[in-house]
């Protein structure tokens, strides 16, 4: 049983990982909490779904040039709603990211309308028994992505011009500039790449439930998984998003799936009370 | 100043002259105003956008046969997005800006209950076809009638039918709103009465996009059948994550299952699910009301009417205003809210042809207690196996 609930978290942990690391890394960057993580992951779904299932485009292709598309509209939206507001009061901005989430969920449900569609799977959803533990191909393949996107991203993050140059940002945005960061394009790459990540989780999510407008609202799982592992913690929210979703399933089988949210958000509440940075978040040093 | 006191004075006869035309609001010589509160955007907007666009097709029917007793019917639509606070906003618009004479369809139960006794004060008689919580009629309320069966007569059919099936250690997986914790209830409720007991029952939040959890407690459970009491999209990706952790079992459903949406949401593992469904007729069918309303939604979308549509709401909710125009007629040339109730009191088998033949009297408003169940078939199509 244990071993069931381990391996049917994996799944659902690994696009809980992506959005929380999504939200980490604007975060990281610029102070921000963009609360329209969950609608770039229901655009990066919808775009797939349209290439793949109306155009006929091959999995791959959709797959990559939906992600470059949310990317794209991620750089429009850090342009719009983001820089202008860079002096403004946090607050600001953070209602700005949330009337972003607003438009784009009401703009895809005007263009879309109430249709719902389920993605065709690109990996058998069949279940297989191994040992007594039951998995897909599906479960596999989306297990597989988020590693190698991981992967992709912690090379660029730590092995590129651009990885470097978004550190140092993070870590000092004046100093950066002064050794000639340029911060404007930094946040530019931040924004694109947050807006690729949440699109390969949705990308991801899609075959697993269904596409609406509104299934950005697992963009909040994100979020608290971000909060759990530490919001300026890149691999603390990746492993915030696994421990999230191992939770829900530990709490909802053994506990009781009614109370299942009470307790995630009591021990959120603690774990902020014990760590308020989050279980692998550190403290960023303010200097007045 | 003059000004101001020759407004008033025209103000009181203009006001003096209508209330000797009729005692109640929204009647006038030409036409009589119907309100309605519905989900029109949001994810429950196919319900509301179903109804609204069938009991404007109706009242065209009527208005083009003549209107009822020389009166025109004028709808006026508002959209609560399927929230409690703008539905309850909309309607104390309706009631005291509008003036409307009576409230048609309705909105999803968490909408609708809220309503009652707002209802219940303003005295407006109320015809609802989406909600099918039990709560709308317990306690009575002579104000109010429904179209079609509640969750417990649904409860009731699809448990006589899965009892046939040899059902003894049911589970029910049900969602945490007015739909869902009203059918678990009713359930929970007739197996009782069938000395059945429940051997697992899992709730989840309405947000919930994983259902792992709560399937593998059922799966550990020994169930021999599962309930599910969800709407279309959420019940679809139950069935399909159930069939993966492993889950054989019969699936049934509760009315909100049967739509065209949940195939669509459930895939190849929707087939075989059985559930309870409100009208006699598929909304494809090609008995004539059915098929004769379906070419007027064409017609009204240019031929091309959305996704999932007709849907069965678009049943209910043109039989709603024909039972509503029905008892119109009945109240006779100077209808008031009183006359309109006692006259739909006497709507004895009365057919609209989309749903099943409804009956009111003085101390029962549940139309009906029927439902047809639904099987999906190899062709992943909804198909009736009881009517």
């Amino acid at each position: 049983m244990l071993g069931q609930l381990v391996v049917s978290s994996l799944a659902l942990g690994s696009i809980y990982a992506l959005t929380a690391l999504g939200f980490a890394i604007i975060y990281r960057a610029s102070d921000v909490v963009n609360f329209a993580q969950g609608e770039m992951m229901m655009l990066g779904a919808m775009a797939a779904l349209l290439l793949y299932r109306d155009l006929h485009l091959s999995y791959p292709v959709a797959f990559g040039c939906a992600v470059l598309i949310s990317m794209a509209v991620a750089i429009v939206v850090e342009r719009v709603a983001f820089r202008p507001l860079l002096h403004a009061p946090h607050f600001t901005v953070l209602l700005s990211t949330v009337a972003i989430a607003q438009v784009i969920r009401s703009g895809v449900r005007a263009f879309y309308g109430q249709e719902l569609s389920s993605f065709p799977p690109a990996w058998s959803d069949a279940p297989i028994e191994v040992y007594g533990v039951r998995f897909t191909l599906l479960g596999v393949g989306i297990i597989a992505t988020t590693a190698l996107t991981l992967i992709i991203f912690l090379v660029l993050f730590a092995r590129t011009n651009m990885g470097w140059a978004m550190r140092a940002t993070a870590q000092n945005m004046r100093g950066a500039a002064i050794v000639g960061v340029s911060v404007p394009r930094v946040y530019s790459q931040t924004w694109a790449i947050a807006g690729g990540l949440a699109a390969v989780g949705g990308i991801l999510l899609a075959p697993l439930i269904i596409i609406t407008p509104d299934m950005g609202v697992i963009g909040n799982k994100g979020f608290i998984a971000a909060i759990l592992g530490g919001f300026n913690s890149l691999g603390g929210a990746v492993m915030g998003g696994f421990i999230l979703a191992l939770m829900e399933n530990l709490i909802g089988v053994y506990i009781s799936s009614a109370f299942k949210d009470v307790i995630i958000f009591g021990c959120l509440i603690v774990v902020l009370l014990a760590r308020p940075t989050g279980l692998w978040g550190t403290q960023k040093l303010k200097r007045v | 100043m003059l000004r101001r006191l020759l407004l008033t004075a025209g103000l009181l006869t203009g006001l003096g002259a209508s209330a000797a035309l009729a005692a109640d609001p929204g009647v006038s010589k030409e036409e009589i105003k119907i309100g309605m509160w519905s989900p029109l955007t949001g994810p429950t907007a196919l319900l509301g956008t179903s109804e609204r666009d069938a009991v404007e097709i109706a009242i065209d029917e009527v208005n083009a046969g003549g209107g009822v007793n020389g009166r025109k019917l004028k709808l006026i639509v508002y959209d609560d997005a399927g929230s409690p606070q703008e539905a309850l906003a909309a309607v104390r618009r309706l009631i005291d800006q509008d003036g409307v004479f009576a409230l048609i369809a309705g909105s999803t139960s968490g909408s609708t209950l809220p309503i009652v006794p707002l209802i219940n004060r303003a005295k407006i008689p109320f015809v609802a076809s989406i909600s099918s919580n039990r709560k709308l009629l317990d306690p009575f309320s002579r104000y109010i009638f429904r179209a079609y069966s509640n969750e417990v007569a649904q409860a009731d059919r699809v448990i006589e039918f899965a009892l046939k099936q040899g059902v003894k250690k049911p589970a029910i997986v049900y969602t945490s709103n007015d739909y869902g914790i009203g059918g678990e209830e009713a359930v929970t409720h007739r197996f009782q009465q069938a000395k059945v007991s429940l051997v697992a029952r899992e709730r989840y939040n309405q947000t919930d996009q994983d259902f792992s959890a709560q399937l593998l407690r059922i799966k550990q459970s020994g169930a021999d059948s599962l309930f599910v009491w969800a709407f279309a999209a959420e019940s679809g990706i139950i069935v399909r994550q159930a069939r993966e952790v492993g889950l054989t079992m019969p699936i049934y459903g509760g009315g909100g299952t049967a739509t065209p949406l949940f195939p669509k949401a459930a895939g190849q593992a929707g087939i075989g699910v059985v559930a309870a469904y409100v009208a006699p007729e598929l909304p494809e069918s090609s008995f004539k009301p059915v098929a004769d309303y379906r070419e007027k939604l064409k017609a009204r979308y240019s031929g091309n009417p959305p996704p999932g549509r007709p849907s069965e709401y678009d049943l209910a909710g043109y039989g709603a205003l024909k039972i509503f125009a029905e008892g119109l007629k009945r109240a006779g040339s100077e209808p008031t809210r009183e006359s309109f109730i006692a006259a739909l009191e006497t709507l004895k088998d009365f057919n609209a042809g989309t749903i099943f033949p409804v009956t009111f009297t003085a101390t029962q408003h549940e139309g009906t207690d029927q439902s047809a169940m639904v099987r999906v078939n190899d062709a992943n199509h909804w198909e009736i196996v009881k009517r």
